[in-house]
């Protein structure tokens, strides 16, 4: 188990007046090479709860282990955990402030001690995972870019870190569709070549649904669903209705479908699944054989 | 990263009460006129007067004591400071001798005063920007700066650029906190290196704060502007500010109270 959270809590300014109580009894197991989605309202504690992953907020009670070992236990040596876990804030290009696109993605390296040559492979390798050519873009100053390449070389500088595990707090925020493919795709390139293990925090199902593996629903401070989005959008659609989070609007479609009478399958993710199923359900039901071979022609 | 979460010096505390309810200019005045006469007043019975007269007016605004002392905290350290160079450095009849240090009764009597001093003043003090919202407050002092218009005071102006900067201060701790938190994670070290080391570790701190800083202020004036504002001229208020009878009752009160203070002690 690469991250184990145990009946973990987190209230804050305990004691204040404005004590606030953002996570309840969490229990969670995340393996090495996860694609995880986290979602959830704004304000159900989302953020709250990755910050505990790389021990920037301590629970208030329970306990997190990081490849088994208890992150509140005197003596841990965070930056190590910090070094297994990057973890990429929401809207992270307000925190660039090197000179240069080089500089900003070696800082990470840099603080860990590495030389030279090693750390000029890492930034390379770094600004490769996240499509942006070295030539052109290593000396330029990160301010001069556009605002989708400016979360690029911030994603680029947690990735020259190489971490275990990348978390992501809605990485696609504020970007345009394009923007928000691209950043998607590469992160699930990330994933599958270099095995990296991904959690992807996001409020909106559209787009986070199709690209993970496994889902947890989060409402109110607690987990309310963890599973396959297949099953999940299958078989609780409702109970995601009634949290007001909704569904893909393929996958809403053809809950709408079934109840119109139509026997179709609930758990698609994509366009391309959604057409697939009910061109097979209406071949059934009329006992058309050759649509889809018509439309090729 | 907690300090940030607990400074309470300037914080509003929203309240039905008494205090709350008076009009800004008179709280401001009275407290002005506390001020003064903490100055004026040698001896201790005055502090004590005044000092009552701070506390019951904590009671009668409701808010929570643990708000006021809360905002007393980061000062103490002046306070504590104040006293020990009164302790030692003040010439006069000597009560206490440790080497070359040594405590006189008149340095004992001065460093009392001048921390009851301090401690009256911020209490005053707190109590007003905690149970004053900081739009009635920046009103209040717009009114009362514009008197001095007729020399050329921009009261409006003035005003607005504290409103502004006091709204701003909670979303800078917060963006703070949050640029810390993200270079913490991409592996900065805040809390180890001698001073040169850290005060280099803030760089990455300060730049991206800097920038979202104006940033932001380039945002607000383009929309300050687009709302067609144009500076105080003829500009006129949703809220005007109106003296109540509660408000001249409690001015009158305060006024006598430190005027007798100061005349007598």
């Amino acid at each position: 188990m690469f991250i184990h959270l145990e009946n973990m809590c987190f209230t804050y300014s305990l004691g204040m007046p404005f004590e606030t109580e953002v996570l309840k009894n969490i229990n969670l197991e995340i393996d090495k090479n996860e694609f995880i989605g986290l979602i959830g309202h704004t304000g159900c504690g989302k953020t709250t709860l990755i910050q505990h992953f790389n021990g920037l907020l301590t629970p208030t009670s329970g306990k997190i282990f990081v490849e088994g070992v208890d992150l509140d236990k005197k003596g841990v040596n965070l930056k190590l955990v910090r070094q297994k876990i990057g973890l990429v804030f929401q809207y992270p290009e307000n925190q660039l402030f090197e000179e240069t696109i080089y500089q900003e993605v070696a800082f990470g390296p840099r603080k860990l001690d590495l030389p030279e040559g090693k750390i000029e492979k890492r930034v390379r390798e770094a600004l490769k995972m996240v499509d942006l050519d070295y030539n052109l873009y290593a000396e330029r100053s990160p301010f001069s870019l556009s605002g989708g390449e400016m979360r690029r070389v911030a994603l680029a500088s947690i990735l020259s870190i190489r971490p275990k595990m990348l978390i992501l707090d809605e990485p696609t925020a504020n970007l345009d569709p394009r923007g928000r493919d691209n950043i998607l795709s590469e992160i699930k390139k990330i994933h599958s070549n270099f095995g990296m293990g991904v959690v992807l925090v996001s409020h909106n199902m559209e787009k986070v649904a199709e690209t993970v593996n496994r889902l947890l629903v989060m409402h109110r401070g607690e987990i309310l669903m963890d599973g396959a989005p297949r099953d999940i959008f299958e078989k609780h659609a409702n109970d995601l209705m009634k949290v007001g989070l909704g569904l893909p609007q393929v996958t809403e479609c053809m809950h709408k479908l079934k109840a119109k009478g139509k026997d179709v399958f609930t758990g698609v993710l994509t366009v391309d699944d959604a057409e697939r199923e009910v061109l097979k359900k209406t071949k059934k039901e009329f006992g058309i054989q050759n649509y889809q071979e018509d439309r090729k022609r | 990263m907690k300090i940030l979460r607990n400074i309470s010096f300037g914080q509003y505390i929203p309240r039905d009460s008494l205090i709350h309810n008076l009009d800004p200019r008179i709280k401001i005045l009275s407290c002005l006129a506390i001020i003064v006469s903490l100055f004026l007043i040698t001896e201790y019975l005055g502090y004590v007067i005044l000092g009552s007269f701070v506390i019951i007016s904590i009671i009668f605004s409701k808010v929570h004591p643990k708000f006021v002392f809360r905002g007393l905290r980061p000062l103490l350290f002046i306070i504590v400071f104040t006293l020990i160079i009164h302790l030692f450095m003040t010439e006069g009849e000597v009560i206490y001798q440790l080497g070359f240090l040594k405590i006189t009764q008149e340095g004992l009597i001065k460093g009392l005063l001048i921390s009851f001093r301090l401690f009256i003043l911020i209490l005053a003090t707190s109590l007003l920007t905690l149970a004053t919202s900081p739009i009635s407050l920046t009103d209040g002092i717009e009114r009362l700066l514009s008197v001095f218009k007729f020399i050329g005071m921009p009261a409006h102006e003035i005003a607005m650029m504290m409103t502004i900067a006091l709204r701003f201060i909670p979303t800078l701790l917060e963006e703070t906190e949050k640029i810390m938190k993200a270079q913490i994670s991409r592996g900065a070290d805040l809390e180890s290196g001698n001073i040169f080391n850290r005060a280099k570790n803030l760089i990455p701190i300060l730049i991206p704060l800097f920038v979202n800083a104006f940033r932001r202020a380039d945002e607000l004036a383009i929309a300050m502007e687009a709302k067609c504002y144009r500076g105080g001229e003829g500009r006129t208020h949703y809220r005007e500010l109106k003296i109540k009878k509660a408000d001249i009752l409690t001015f009158i009160l305060t006024v006598v109270i430190t005027i007798m203070v100061s005349v007598i002690f």
